[in-house]
This record gives structure tokens, C-alpha cells and sequence, in this order.
């Protein structure tokens, strides 16, 4: 089997850091839109060894490993180690619809004390922790474009945004960052 | 209207600026205790205009200590002057004579009206207050305060009481037990709210003129009558009549007066006749501040595909496609387009052709019900075609009018690889998972964009599977193992890839999708494979071309949203055994069955070197007299270097019993002949897409 060939990130070489906050892009992560009924979730859970979760703006992440909750019968779950997520999810058995989006979505980890502050400058979404707090996640939009925002740690917020759209996305929050606080 | 404030004060400390001219006598820091600075302006104030009889407070005191005249029970009741005010004309309120004052600026205030503004917006009621004649908060709907001259409190020593008592009372209501701090208030003194005039100047009797309410709009108090009189007795109506209010100052100096002169037309009391809606913006809003970043490059996305910077660097000329840039040709050194086009048309069929097709929609259609929700989306039937199988599928709308096209992959039993237009990526989904979610709802499939996910590279050409082989592994891509319309799940590069054996160009074809990140990768080494074999790079403009020579539509260039399949040629596509799909009854409407239809045909001008304009009209008869009766439009035209001469497709009423026929297409440089044909120019029996 011939060597793969290189990859090109979207965002490669991009990088943001000022006072109080950091943008750089996620390193690569297998991914799947996940669809499915109610009934399939608990194997599914069991597949991916993860609870899926069930109630809206909330997510489960195990070691590398992530499901997002975007709607009633739909998870985007990801895995920074690369692993075979179609594969397991296969191995379930049961009724459900898995698409690889590995390369359909880029990520983007904003992190500082400033982060919520510069995701607000395009996210109309509140972001404070009472309302979106460490472990929140949602399909929310950026500036003009649809993102999905995931709040990782108490400054660290993970944008999962579409390839052709994330150069614009990095370049709004780039732009915010250099607003004064 | 003068009231009890100078309202040049503001914009003297504000901006340093007076309005007239600055003269002596008069130090402007005296009249401004606030100002941190004193300011060097000096202007004279030649009096102060107050309708009141009696007006009071310490500003007026203060004027009056200055030496300003104030003109008491007075009002203004005309200016002199051309292109600029050169004067007043006072004249008491309760008639006489008028007399002459020269100025050089006139200022006006028109009251002071509490700002009830984010009251009213958090859908509180306010209240008339008879005694001050102003709408002060009354019924509030949220829990909020209103504190200081928002609420009728004018003095400054009781709007520090009234914020102090409202602070404690919200610091009880948040939960806080901690004693109130220091009842000791700073020593306060300030302006008093004492009294003021609504509606028209009662100078009106007896003086001609018109009495301006609206300064923006030009809204008199004359018109406001006539509203009245029209009939329309609710204020929101006299407004919208009247556009009273309506100005960017949203109503802030002329609402209560324009209210007060509804009211007294209609012999009601103010506050019967109601009140508009308080809008904000309260205070001006700066343009940046709702522009905010989207300007300059975030003024819209920008899309670009893997490939972008391969042809950026290869000299590609591109195109905004929607959001999207995409490589339109790629002239070489001295070449101008039409001659970039030609080369890269004649290069694909005669070699190859390299052509980045990323940007078309791809949706993955994926569930046990995937084919029967296929055959209710599309009019061509799906249950039957075969793992491993592409068709050209046809979507209507439920008028029967054609929708969006793509070519259609079958990857197993329960998974479609569906490609829309370009354009129609994002619609085409929604318009999916909308019939999916209102209509099919028992249906189990699911939709998922993946547009994004594949990087697509066509090979086009009779090289193309040359150009390929080396590349591509554990898939069998001879002429029998993969023919015309199918597709195999397999590694191109080291990379997974659906590689698709299709074409847009009448050429054998390849389509090769591999993850996006690799999409450039792999794009190189098919250009060093196509470069051992002659192949060229080309753009969307060469696509368009290679297509039209084969008579192949473009949805929203050939189709308008008023053609069915029939018109485009196309009821082929239509599956004739289905009972059922979006736009089978529409397609039964009696105007889309009546003959006299315009139906998409070919046109080959007379002279084969005049190039068609897009859009231009047709007629049978170029010698009728003018308006003429078009019967039909030029969809798209080019030259075509292949067939040595211009192309073009048209739909034109009645087009395919006109085989043969001569029509026109009136110009201003002159009527050009054209002649009715099919729609293939190139390959009429379609053999280059196989072997």
C-alpha cells in the first residue's frame, strides 16, 4: 500500500496570542455526524464507550474522545487520536446513520481569560458559565457563519467550523481579539 | 419654545464648538460650571425666547445675572433672512406687536420629556401626569426601576434620594441583608422641571408662518390638522399620515407636540388620543456599531477549496461562485481568455483535462429507507440501481418546475452519495430535510452535508484513465470492471477515495473525492501523472463549454424555475412506473402539458463566427413591427474550438418541431439568423464516454 500522501490543514500556521488570549487550530481528529433513534443509543453508547448524551447543550468526552449533543437524534463525535469512529459505531448493530466528517470540519481552540469575551464579538450566545458552563455545547453561529462552539475547560472553548469557512472564522476572532476588552 | 435650558451649552462643552458666531461680552465658562476646562468661546446671546409667563430656576437666574435679556410670555414668531437667519421677530404671546432682533443663529428646545424609552421597551405602561403635562413610567411589566428625570424626578437632591431608596430596594430584593450605608447625600442642587408648553406655539394667532413639529420631516402643525381632519384619529395613524416622529430623532422633539395638536383638533385630552411606541435606538447609534467587523475581507465568507493556492500559483484567473472563489482559466503568457478557453476545450478532448470540481454539493443520504426517500425526492427511480451504479438525477419543486441536478452514487444498499449544483448545495439539503422532517417523517434516513469532507478532482479525457492508474489502488479501473456511471469506495495516493467514472464533458471521465486535507496532495500528483500525457489544468468557463457542446443543462443558467423536464429535454430522467415524487402532480398541471411550451434546443448562427449574446431574445419574424413577439431566449452560448464554430442552447416556444427552422435574434449592431437544431454539438451519439 503506497505511503499517504501529505495533509493540508486549513488553518495550518495560524496562530493568535495577545494578553489573555490564545487562538490556534486544533490538531487534526476523526469525526462522524452521528443520527439515530432513541432506542440505538444505548448501544451506540456502549460502541463508542461513551455516554451519549441526551440533554440539549450538554456533551460526554472520555480520554480523547467526545460526543456533542446537537439535536434530539444527533451527535457530532470526534476523537483527537484518530480513531476509527464509522468502525465502531458499525460494530453496534443497530439502527443509526454515521457519516465520516473528519475533513468536512476544522477546530479551532480558543483559550484565555479573554476567550469568552472574543467569542462574544461574534457569537450571540451566552457564554457565561451560569448559562454555558465547562462541558456546554452547541450549534451555534460566529459572526455569519454556523459553528459549533464547545466549552472544553473554564477559559477553553473548542470551534469545530466548516474547512471553507474556518479562514473566516479565524480571521473574525483574530479581529476580536484585537479589540480592546 | 424656548425652554429653561441653553441648548447650545451641550454642544458647546461637547464639541468646543458654538453655534453663530463668537463675539465678546459673553464667557461661555460662567454658563458652563460643569466644564472641566473653561472654554475660550465667547458668543452673544441676544435674548432668550420663553413662551411662559413666568418662567423660574436658576438658569434663568443666572442668564438674567449675566445680562441676557429674557423675553418672558414671548414667542418667536418669524425669521429674516436668505439661505442663512438674520434675524427674529418676538412678539408676546398674547398678541402685539413683534419686534425685530438681528441674530445670526436661532436655537430652539422643544421641552424636556422624560426619557421613557427603555420603560416603554420592557413593555411597561406610562401614565399621563395632568399636573407636568408629560408620560411619566406607570404600570411596569418587568421587574426594573426608573430613577432620576426618567421618572418625573427633576430635582437633583430628590433623584439622589429616589436612586439611593431604589438601590436598597434592590439590594433587598437580590437577597442582600446587609444595613443600608450612610443615608448622606452629597449637597445637590440643580435644575427644576417648571412647567412647559405642549403643542403649538400659542403665537400662532394672528401671525402667518408656518409652525414647524417635525424639523427632520418637515411635519407642521397645519398637517397634523389635516390628519385630523382625514379622518385619522389614532395617533399612529395621524403619525404614519403625517410621518410625524418618524425621523432618525424617532419622534424625540416633536412627538408630544405633534400629540398635544391631535389632541386639541379633536377636542380630547392628551392622553386619550394615545402615544406611539417608543423605539430605540434612544440615542444615536454609530454606523460602526452595527457594522461592527463585517467589513473588508469579513465582510462575507470567503470559500476557497483545497485546492486554491495550486491554481492561484499556476496563473488561474478565478470566479466568485455564491461565497465561493473558484479557478475560472488558466491563461498562459500571452494568451487572452478566449484563447485560454480554446486550448483547454481542444487539450481535454484530445489528451486530458484536470478540473477541480470541490464546490459541488454532496450530501450523504444514509438509513434503511434511504432509496424509497430517494425515489419520492427525485422524479428517476432509484430502488433498482445497483451498488456500485451512478444515475443523473432530476429534483422538482412541488410545481413540477426543475429544482437542482447531480450526478447520484449508489455506495451500498442504505448509502447514496448525492452531488447538487454548486449553488444549490445548502437549498437543496434544506429542501431535504424538509420534506423529510414535515412530510416523510416515518422514513428511516438521514442527511448529512459532506460537501466539505471531499476535496473532487475530474480527469477528464480519452488520458484520463492513464492519467489515473498509478495512482489509484485495489480498485479496477479498466473500461469493463468500471464503466461510464459507476463509482468504487478504494485508496487513490495512500489516501480512501470515492472515485466516481462520470462525466461533464462527454469525455471519459474520472471524479476523484479524497478527504479535503488531502485534496491538495493528491491534486499534484495527478497534474505530474496528466503532465506525462499532455493534460492541462482548466477552469469553470472550459467546463461550461465542453458541457454545452454536449448539450447538458446548468440549473439556473438553461432552467429559469419555469421549466419541467419535458422542456428541457429531459423526461427521460423521469421514472415511468412511479407513482409518487415531489412534483408528479404539478408535472399533470394543464399549463405544463399545453403544447406552445419553450423547450430547450441548440441554435447554430448563420454566420458561424458571431458568438450569441446570453439572454438575447428570438423572434420568427425580424421584419414585424416593434414591440416584437419574442419566442424564446438565448440560455447560453460560447465558441466552441472544437466544433470550429459558436454554439449555443435556447429555449424557444415550440423549439423541437422547429428542427431546421430559421429564427432571429434582434441586435442594435443588426439581426443575426440563427438556425433551430439538437442540443449535442460535439459526439452526437455520445461514444467518447465509454471504453
Amino acid at each position: 500500500m503506497a505511503e499517504p500522501v501529505r495533509r493540508t490543514p486549513a488553518l495550518d500556521g495560524r496562530r493568535v496570542e495577545r494578553a489573555g488570549i490564545t487562538i490556534v487550530p486544533a490538531g487534526s481528529a476523526s469525526r462522524i455526524s452521528l443520527r439515530g433513534p432513541a432506542a440505538s443509543l444505548a448501544a451506540l453508547s456502549k460502541a463508542l464507550g461513551l455516554a451519549l448524551p441526551e440533554r440539549p447543550k450538554s456533551s460526554a468526552a472520555k480520554g480523547a474522545r467526545a460526543a456533542l449533543w446537537l439535536g434530539p437524534d444527533e451527535w457530532l463525535v470526534l476523537d483527537e487520536e484518530n480513531a476509527d469512529l464509522m468502525g465502531a459505531c458499525a460494530r453496534a448493530g443497530v439502527l443509526h446513520s454515521a457519516v465520516d466528517i473528519s475533513h468536512r470540519n476544522t477546530a479551532i481552540i480558543i483559550s484565555g481569560p479573554r476567550a469568552e469575551d472574543v467569542l462574544s464579538a461574534g457569537c450571540p450566545q451566552d457564554l457565561a458559565p451560569a448559562a454555558f458552563p465547562v462541558g456546554a455545547a452547541s450549534r451555534t453561529v460566529f459572526g455569519k457563519v454556523e459553528v459549533v462552539l464547545w466549552r472544553t475547560e473554564a477559559s477553553t472553548f473548542r470551534m469545530e467550523v466548516w474547512r471553507s469557512f474556518s479562514d473566516y472564522a479565524f480571521t473574525l476572532l483574530e479581529a476580536a481579539a484585537r479589540d480592546p476588552g | 419654545m424656548t425652554r429653561d435650558r441653553l441648548p447650545n451649552r451641550r454642544g458647546l462643552r461637547r464639541w468646543e464648538a458654538a453655534v453663530g458666531e463668537p463675539v465678546e461680552e459673553l464667557r461661555v465658562e460662567a454658563l458652563a460650571p460643569a466644564s472641566q476646562e473653561p472654554l475660550d468661546l465667547r458668543i452673544e446671546i441676544a435674548a432668550i425666547v420663553d413662551l411662559r409667563a413666568d418662567p423660574q430656576g436658576p438658569l434663568v437666574e443666572e442668564a438674567r445675572a449675566l445680562g441676557i435679556e429674557v423675553l418672558a410670555g414671548h414667542a418667536v414668531t418669524g425669521t429674516g433672512g436668505r439661505l442663512r437667519v438674520s434675524s427674529m421677530a418676538v412678539a408676546p404671546v398674547g398678541g402685539g406687536a413683534a419686534r425685530v432682533i438681528p441674530v445670526d443663529a436661532l436655537l430652539t428646545s422643544s421641552g424636556w420629556t422624560p426619557a421613557v424609552h427603555l420603560f416603554s421597551q420592557s413593555r411597561g405602561k406610562v401614565a399621563w401626569d395632568e399636573a407636568t403635562q408629560r408620560f411619566l413610567p406607570g404600570q411596569y411589566a418587568q421587574a426594573c426601576a426608573s430613577v432620576g428625570a426618567c421618572n418625573g424626578t427633576d430635582a437633583l437632591a430628590d433623584v439622589l434620594d429616589e436612586a439611593i431608596a431604589a438601590g436598597e430596594e434592590a439590594a433587598k430584593a437580590a437577597g442582600s441583608s446587609l444595613p443600608p450605608k450612610g443615608r448622606g447625600r452629597p449637597k445637590a442642587e440643580g435644575e427644576v422641571w417648571t412647567g412647559g408648553t405642549l403643542g403649538e406655539g400659542p403665537a400662532k394667532n394672528g401671525h402667518a408662518g408656518k409652525a414647524f413639529v417635525d424639523f427632520q420631516n418637515d411635519v407642521t402643525a397645519k398637517d397634523i390638522r389635516l390628519a385630523v381632519r382625514e379622518g385619522f384619529r389614532s395617533i399612529e395613524h395621524v403619525k404614519r399620515f403625517t410621518t410625524n416622529g418618524m425621523a432618525t430623532d424617532q419622534g424625540k422633539t416633536s412627538n408630544m407636540h405633534g400629540l398635544a395638536i391631535a389632541a386639541e383638533a379633536q377636542g380630547k385630552p392628551v392622553p386619550e388620543v394615545g402615544l406611539t411606541t417608543f423605539r430605540p435606538p434612544y440615542t444615536p447609534v454609530t454606523f460602526g456599531a452595527l457594522v461592527g467587523h463585517a467589513r473588508g475581507s469579513l465582510f462575507e465568507p470567503t470559500r476557497r477549496t483545497p485546492t486554491h493556492a495550486w491554481a492561484e500559483t499556476h496563473g488561474a484567473v478565478f470566479e466568485d461562485v455564491g461565497q465561493w472563489k473558484r479557478a475560472w482559466y488558466f491563461p498562459r503568457a500571452g494568451e487572452d481568455m478566449r484563447a485560454a478557453v480554446s486550448r483547454e476545450c481542444v487539450t481535454v478532448r484530445r489528451a486530458a483535462g484536470i478540473f477541480d470540481a470541490s464546490t459541488l454539493g454532496k450530501i450523504e443520504v444514509v438509513g434503511p429507507d434511504a432509496a424509497t426517500f430517494m425515489e419520492l425526492m427525485y422524479t428517476n427511480p432509484w430502488q433498482k440501481l445497483a451498488v456500485g451504479r451512478c444515475r443523473y438525477g432530476v429534483m422538482l419543486r412541488e410545481d413540477g418546475f426543475i429544482y437542482d441536478d447531480g450526478v447520484v452514487g449508489r455506495l451500498a444498499e442504505d448509502r447514496f452519495h448525492v452531488t447538487t449544483t454548486t449553488g444549490g448545495a445548502p437549498r437543496v439539503l434544506h429542501h431535504m430535510e424538509d420534506y423529510l422532517q414535515t412530510e416523510f417523517p416515518h422514513l428511516k434516513v438521514w442527511l448529512t452535508s459532506t460537501t466539505e469532507q471531499w476535496a473532487t478532482i475530474a480527469v477528464q479525457g480519452p488520458k484520463s484513465r492513464d492519467i489515473i492508474a498509478p495512482l489509484v489502488e485495489d480498485i479496477d479501473i479498466s473500461a469493463d470492471a468500471m464503466p461510464h456511471m459507476s463509482v468504487r469506495e478504494g485508496r487513490v495516493c495512500g489516501v480512501p477515495a470515492r472515485l466516481f467514472r462520470m462525466s461533464f464533458s462527454g469525455e471519459r471521465g474520472f471524479e476523484i473525492n479524497v478527504p479535503a486535507d488531502y485534496g491538495l496532495a493528491v491534486w499534484e500528483a495527478v497534474w505530474e501523472q496528466g503532465q506525462k500525457h499532455g493534460a492541462c489544468a482548466y477552469g469553470t468557463e472550459t467546463m461550461h463549454v465542453l458541457r454545452a457542446e454536449k448539450g447538458f443543462i446548468i440549473v439556473g443558467q438553461d432552467t429559469d424555475g419555469t421549466v419541467t423536464p419535458d422542456d428541457a429535454g429531459l423526461t427521460w430522467a423521469i421514472g415511468k412506473k412511479k407513482t409518487d415524487f415531489v412534483g408528479i402532480r404539478g408535472l399533470a398541471r394543464p399549463d405544463l402539458v399545453a403544447s406552445g411550451r419553450k423547450q430547450l434546443v441548440g441554435l447554430r448562427t448563420k454566420d458561424p463566427k458571431v458568438v450569441l449574446e446570453e439572454g438575447a431574445q428570438i423572434v420568427e419574424d425580424p421584419k414585424q413591427p416593434v414591440p416584437m413577439k419574442m419566442i424564446g431566449h438565448v440560455t447560453s452560448s460560447y465558441w466552441s474550438e472544437n466544433c470550429g464554430r459558436s454554439i449555443a442552447l435556447a429555449l424557444v416556444a415550440d423549439g423541437r418541431r422547429r428542427m431546421g427552422e430559421t429564427l432571429y435574434v434582434p441586435m442594435p449592431e443588426g439581426t443575426i439568423e440563427v438556425e433551430v437544431t439538437g442540443t449535442v454539438f460535439f459526439d452526437e451519439k455520445g461514444e467518447r464516454v465509454h471504453g
